[in-house]
C-alpha cells in the first residue's frame, strides 16, 4: 500500500481510500485510545470520531508521518474526552471504600463481571500496567504510551502531540521513571526476568 | 544510590535507550556509566521498565471505524454549526423574536405616549388651544391672573388634561365666544367632575371636559381670553418643556396620577368650582351637563370641522419619533429573520 498515495487520493475525496487508511490503523488507534482512558466503549467511541475529524481536517495534513497524524487526532480525542469526564465525573477514578479509604486492590481490576475475552487481555501485567499507567498525568501517559507501547518515534510523538523534541524526551523519561517505580510494588505478579528489584540488591 | 543521578541524567539514559543521542552524547554518557555504577543500574531498570511496556497486551479495534458517506455527510452540517458564523444563528432567532415582540410592544404602548408628546409639541403653535382645554389653568388665571401661578397650575392641570384630543378644544377657543359658550356647562359640572377626576384618576375624562368648556366658559368675555392667552403666552414658553417631561412621566398615561398632583386637582377644581359659579353662572343654560362630562372624545369628534385638523396633527408630528422607532423595530425583525433563513438554507446544504 503506498500510504502517501492514499492519503492524496482521500485528501481528493475518495472515501474508500481513506477507509483504506482507517484499516491501517484502527488497532494502534484504539489500542491508544482504550489506554488512554481505560474503557472501552469510551475508546471506540473517542477512535471513531478522532477518524472522522481526521477527515474532516485532511485538507491541512501537510505531510509527512500519516501515523503522527492519525494519534495527534486520537490524542486530541482522548483529551477532550478526559475534560468531559473531568467537568461531569459519573464514576469514581479510583475505588473507594464507604470510609472513603481507596481500596488496595481494586476488584474491578480482578473481575468485574468480565468476559471470558477481556478476563483473558486483562492478565496480572496487564492490569499492572494499566493501573501504573493511570497514574501517570495524561501527557505523560500520552508520550509513554506512543513511544513505548505503539513504537512511534520522537519525531513522530511531537507531531502528534504538537509539543518540541525537548519536552518529548524530558516525559518519556519522567513517564519511564514513574512506571519504574509503580510497577516494583508488583514486583511479584511480574515474570522473573522483569522483577526491577532484583538489581537494586547487591 | 538513585538519589545521585538527576532529572537530565535520567533523560539521557531514557534516549539512550532509544538511540536519540548524538554520537558524542552517548561516549560521553557510556563513559560515565563505566564509572558509575548506579548509572548503568538505572539504564537496566529503565530498559526494563520499557519492555513491560512494549509486553502490554495489545487491543484489536472492537469493530471497524471506516467511515461511511452517510457518517461523512451528516457531519458536515455539524461540523458548519461549530464553526464561529453558523453559532449566530439561535442568537440571531433570538433576535427576531425580540424585535417582533417590540414592535408588538410600541405598537400597544405608542398611543398613549403620543399624547404628551403631541400636545407639547402643538403648544407652540397654537396657545389658545391650551387654553381651551387646560380647564383649570384658564381658571386659575382668571381669577388670580398671575402669570407665574397660571403657569404652574397651567402644568399641573395640563398634565391632567393633555391626553385626549388635546387639540378639540382649541377650535373651541379660537374660534368664538358662542362656541367658547358652550363650555360653560363644564364649568357647572367641575363640582361633579371632581369625584370622577380623583377616584378614577382618569385625566381625559375631566380635562377634555372641561378644558374645552371650563376655560371657555369662564373666559366669555374676549378680552379675558386674549388677556390669558398673553399672559398664559408669557408664562407658557418656559413651563412647556417641563410641562412635556412631566406629562410623560406622570400618572396621568396610565391614569393614575401621583398623589399630589391629584391634591392639585382637587384644589384646582375647587377653585374652578367657584369661579365658575360666580363669574360664569351663564355657563349652566349653554349646554347640558353630561356632555361635557361624560365622553369629551366623542364631542370632539362630534365636531367635525374643529376636530379634524388638529386631530391629524398629533399623528402627524408623532410620526418621526414613534413610527420611525416602530419602522426600523420591523426592518430589524426582517432583517435578523431574512439572516436567519439564510442561515438555515445553509445549514441544510
Amino acid at each position: 500500500m503506498d500510504e502517501a498515495a492514499l492519503v492524496e487520493q482521500a485528501r481528493a475525496g475518495d472515501l474508500n481510500a481513506f477507509n483504506r487508511l482507517v484499516l491501517e490503523y484502527q488497532d494502534m488507534a484504539f489500542n491508544l485510545a482504550v489506554r488512554m482512558l481505560n474503557d472501552d466503549d469510551a475508546a471506540a467511541d473517542v477512535t471513531q470520531t478522532a477518524f472522522l475529524s481526521a477527515y474532516r481536517s485532511l485538507s491541512s495534513f501537510r505531510g509527512g508521518s500519516f501515523r503522527a497524524w492519525v494519534m495527534r487526532m486520537v490524542t486530541n480525542a482522548c483529551y477532550d474526552e478526559l475534560r468531559r469526564r473531568k467537568r461531569r465525573p459519573t464514576v469514581a477514578l479510583e475505588p473507594v471504600t464507604d470510609d472513603d479509604e481507596e481500596i488496595e486492590s481494586p476488584a474491578w481490576l480482578a473481575d468485574d463481571s468480565p468476559s471470558p475475552e477481556e478476563e483473558m487481555v486483562r492478565s496480572e501485567l496487564d492490569a499492572a500496567l494499566q493501573r501504573c499507567l493511570n497514574g501517570l498525568g495524561e501527557d505523560f501517559r500520552a508520550v509513554v504510551l506512543m513511544v513505548d507501547v505503539e513504537g512511534l518515534d520522537y519525531q513522530e510523538v511531537a507531531e502528534a502531540t504538537g509539543k518540541p523534541l525537548g519536552t518529548i524526551k524530558s516525559r518519556l523519561a519522567r513517564a519511564r521513571l514513574k512506571m519504574r517505580d509503580c510497577l516494583r510494588q508488583y514486583g511479584e505478579l511480574l515474570p522473573s526476568v522483569f522483577r526491577l528489584d532484583d538489581e537494586v540488591t547487591p | 544510590m538513585r538519589a545521585h543521578i538527576n532529572q537530565r541524567d535520567f533523560e539521557k539514559l531514557s534516549a539512550y535507550l532509544d538511540g536519540q543521542l548524538t554520537p558524542s552524547e552517548r561516549k560521553k554518557l557510556e563513559e560515565r556509566m563505566r564509572a558509575r555504577p548506579e548509572l548503568r543500574t538505572a539504564l537496566e531498570e529503565m530498559d526494563r521498565t520499557r519492555a513491560l511496556l512494549r509486553m502490554a497486551p495489545r487491543r484489536r479495534a472492537p469493530r471497524n471505524f471506516t467511515l461511511t458517506p452517510a457518517m461523512v455527510g451528516a457531519d458536515r452540517p455539524a461540523k458548519r454549526q461549530s464553526g464561529g458564523f453558523p453559532s449566530l444563528f439561535p442568537a440571531l432567532s433570538f433576535a427576531s423574536a425580540i424585535a417582533t415582540l417590540a414592535l408588538v410592544i410600541s405598537f400597544l404602548v405608542s398611543p398613549s405616549l403620543s399624547r404628551p408628546e403631541t400636545t407639547a409639541m402643538m403648544e407652540p403653535q397654537s396657545p389658545a388651544a391650551e387654553e381651551g382645554f387646560s380647564v383649570l389653568s384658564t381658571e386659575e388665571a382668571a381669577g388670580e391672573l398671575a402669570a407665574g401661578e397660571a403657569g404652574a397650575a397651567d402644568r399641573a392641570a395640563e398634565t391632567f388634561a393633555i391626553p385626549e384630543m388635546p387639540a378639540a378644544a382649541a377650535p373651541e377657543a379660537e374660534q368664538a365666544p358662542e362656541i367658547a359658550q358652550a363650555p360653560p356647562a363644564a364649568g357647572d359640572t367641575m363640582s361633579d367632575r371632581a369625584g370622577p377626576i380623583i377616584t378614577w384618576g382618569y385625566p381625559d375624562a375631566g380635562g377634555m371636559g372641561g378644558g374645552g368648556k371650563g376655560g371657555s366658559g369662564i373666559v366669555v368675555p374676549p378680552q379675558g381670553i386674549e388677556s390669558l392667552q398673553n399672559g398664559e403666552l408669557a408664562a407658557r414658553s418656559a413651563p412647556s418643556d417641563e410641562l412635556q417631561a412631566k406629562a410623560s412621566s406622570s400618572g396621568p398615561i396610565l391614569g393614575l396620577p401621583p398623589t399630589e398632583l391629584a391634591g392639585q386637582i382637587i384644589d384646582s377644581s375647587g377653585e374652578v368650582r367657584e369661579e365658575g359659579l360666580l363669574v360664569a353662572p351663564a355657563g349652566g343654560q349653554a349646554e347640558p351637563v353630561p356632555q361635557s362630562d361624560a365622553a369629551p372624545q366623542y364631542e370632539a369628534e362630534e365636531q367635525p370641522g374643529a376636530v379634524q385638523t388638529p386631530q391629524a396633527m398629533p399623528r402627524l408630528l408623532g410620526l418621526p419619533v414613534l413610527y420611525v422607532i416602530q419602522g426600523l423595530l420591523g426592518l430589524l425583525a426582517l432583517v435578523t429573520g431574512v439572516a436567519a433563513y439564510i442561515l438555515w438554507r445553509r445549514s441544510k446544504v
